[in-house]
């Protein structure tokens, strides 16, 4: 019974600090707006050690904790496990920049993810910003530009609910997803003759479903002309 | 001796090679010259040389004196154009022992003398080739306005070099433009876009890029983007006044709904000026009468037309109204469509498309002072006004036929 206590202890502490990194972030907000998103579950602070098995559960199934797994899941290129955080009934919506067409965007289903980098089959994911030129991809290459094109699992920059403002296209995730919770991980840029234009952003956009946050979408952002 | 390095002002890391450095006075036999190696630097004798004042002049290999703008048109092989620049320089006992940029020069480039009384000199670069241009394919009948969104002129410039985007026309903080694509070429600027219901807004148009990251354009920077516009104008007739408009104007997504350059060039951007040339979406002076849109307005004056109205409901200003005449929302989309905002079919339905066309006039013109209210894509009587005014201004000048 005492091992299982202080099993619990440990367990509530580590997402007591994986809800603290993001919570912390500079100029980013603690909690989404109180009147859209209901408050996720974790921030649990000060750790309670007499937490229960249900409290901890709830705790690992906020937005910032399923946003970690996601990125694991994005760094390591395993579809499977991206998929199983994908609303099931929304599936998962691509966008290559921050201003999304919900209408000409595409949605993947759980079930074509998990194939989906094996599938060679060229999509139109977009216009490409300035040429205006479509975007047609395989997912594997859409992924590679437009997806995770930098390591956003390692990004110094997390930020939740606060997001876009850093190039002219105007977000509008937020109209798309006025109920979400979007987690911006932050690549600043590195090559000095950018000047920081170099950054890259990816917006996990997370729904609430059936008690659970659930992937929505996988805005990709940019300083755009 | 004297080391000279020669550099590309906004773009440090690049060396202006073959540049011919000449440094004279009155009375020297001989001047003394040498040319920028392939890293950029040259070695002046000016061992021997007698103390005193001298002229020492930097001319790039490629060179001009022109307004950036149509005039600059270099050749195929040229990828870089700078200023040539004059600087006053002292001699003391054989080494530079002091130098300026001659007065009437700063435009052109800098001057510093560092440790080891080596001078780095910068040029000004007015033509830097973007490799991100195509074949236009038609006759440019408009121009573009954008701004960077960032501080900086130099991360812009890095882009348009690499990335995948360019403009014909950057104008810096301080009023320098540099040239990257030739205005007979297609740059890659306004990406998917629409106006006069045209998707080929990049093959029609001109992109100027204005280093603006929010706040006030500075009025060195405005009247440079006004000359600039001058010189398009004179040398391209087939440039259409009203064509001379904002990215936010045009800017759509694949479904061809507005929005998503909102903002680009911003609410600080002076319109007003840009009509002063005779350019942009001009409003007409004739009074407009206040009947317009089935005498909506007079009868309520504090109404806005809005989303979700509609002509076969009879919702007006979100509530419905028997007493209005007409199909006032045809009639608007209608206008708004014949100004060139890009809402798809004139249906008499007052959606989302109709509401961000609005929106982007808002945005239009009640920038740079002539500020009313925050846009809110919702039609109150200013805004209904100017839309006539404008449509008016095309059918006085016969745009419209």
């Amino acid at each position: 019974m005492m091992w299982r206590r202080i099993f619990l202890a440990l367990v509530v502490v580590m997402v007591a600090v994986t809800a603290f990194r993001y919570l912390r972030q500079p100029g980013g907000s603690s909690e989404p707006p109180s009147s859209t998103v209901p408050a996720p579950a974790s921030a649990p602070s000060p750790p309670a050690p007499t937490a229960s098995a249900e409290s901890v559960q709830q705790g690992l199934s906020t937005a910032t904790h399923e946003a970690e797994l996601v990125l694991e899941a994005l760094q390591t290129r395993n579809m499977a496990a991206l998929a199983a955080h994908v609303h099931p009934v929304k599936g998962l919506r691509f966008s290559p920049y921050i201003h999304v067409d919900p209408k000409r965007s595409v949605v993947l289903q759980p079930r074509e993810l998990s194939t989906a980098l094996e599938d060679p089959k060229p999509r139109m994911w977009g216009s490409e910003d300035g040429t205006g030129d479509p975007i047609v991809r395989s997912f594997a290459s859409y992924f590679a530009r437009f997806v995770y094109d930098r390591n956003f699992l390692a990004a110094s920059e997390r930020r939740v609910n606060q997001f876009g403002g850093k190039s002219t296209s105007k977000p509008n995730v937020r109209e798309i997803y006025p109920d979400a919770t979007v987690i911006e991980a932050h690549v600043p840029g590195t090559k000095p003759e950018y000047g920081g234009l170099d950054w890259a952003s990816l917006l996990l956009v997370f729904e609430r479903y059936e008690s659970r946050w659930y992937l929505v979408a996988l805005v990709h952002d940019q300083w755009t002309i | 001796m004297a080391t000279i390095q020669v550099r590309n002002r906004l773009r440090h890391s690049e060396p202006v090679v073959g540049a011919t450095l000449r440094l004279t006075r009155p009375g020297l036999a001989q001047p003394v010259t040498a040319t920028t190696s392939t890293n950029g630097t040259a070695t002046l004798q000016t061992t021997g040389l007698a103390d005193g004042s001298y002229a020492l002049s930097v001319t790039p290999v490629n060179t001009s004196a022109e307004p950036v703008g149509p005039a600059i048109a270099p050749a195929a092989a040229t990828d870089r154009i700078f200023r040539s620049l004059s600087i006053d320089v002292t001699v003391t006992g054989g080494i530079i022992s002091a130098a300026s940029v001659t007065p009437g020069q700063s435009a052109n480039g800098t001057v510093a003398l560092t440790t080891g009384q080596a001078l780095a000199v910068t040029l000004q670069p007015v033509w830097m080739r973007s490799p991100n241009e195509r074949s236009r394919g038609l006759a440019i009948t408009g121009v573009i306005v954008h701004h960077t969104g960032v501080a900086a002129i130099g991360p812009v410039l890095e882009t348009f070099l690499s990335d995948t985007t360019s403009a014909h026309y950057v104008v810096d903080t301080d009023g320098q433009i540099v040239k990257m694509v030739e205005d007979s070429r297609r740059a890659s600027h306004a990406g998917v876009a629409k106006w006069n219901e045209d998707a080929n807004v990049n093959s029609r148009t001109i992109g100027i890029e204005i280093v603006n990251e929010t706040g006030p354009y500075p009025s060195a920077q405005m009247d440079a983007v006004l000359a600039l516009l001058t010189r398009i104008r004179a040398a391209f007739p087939t440039v259409v006044p009203w064509n001379v408009v904002a990215h936010s104007d045009v800017g759509t997504n694949e479904s061809g709904r507005l929005g998503r350059k909102s903002g680009d060039p911003g609410s600080r951007f002076e319109w007003t000026r840009v009509e002063s040339l005779g350019l942009g979406m001009l409003p007409s002076t004739t009074p407009i009468a206040p009947t317009l849109y089935g005498s909506f307005f007079t009868q309520f004056p504090n109404e806005s037309l809005r989303q979700n109205d509609s002509d076969a409901t009879r919702v007006f200003g979100g509530t419905v109204r028997g007493g209005i005449a007409g199909n006032i929302i045809r009639e608007l989309q209608t206008d708004l469509r014949s100004i060139g905002y890009s809402l798809g079919t004139v249906d008499g339905d007052f959606g989302e498309k109709t509401r961000l066309a609005v929106h982007m006039l808002q945005e239009h013109f009640f920038a740079g002072g002539r500020g009313h209210k925050a846009p809110d894509g919702r039609l109150d009587r200013q805004t209904a006004t100017l839309v006539k005014a404008v449509v008016l201004a095309k059918v006085e000048s016969q745009a419209i036929v």
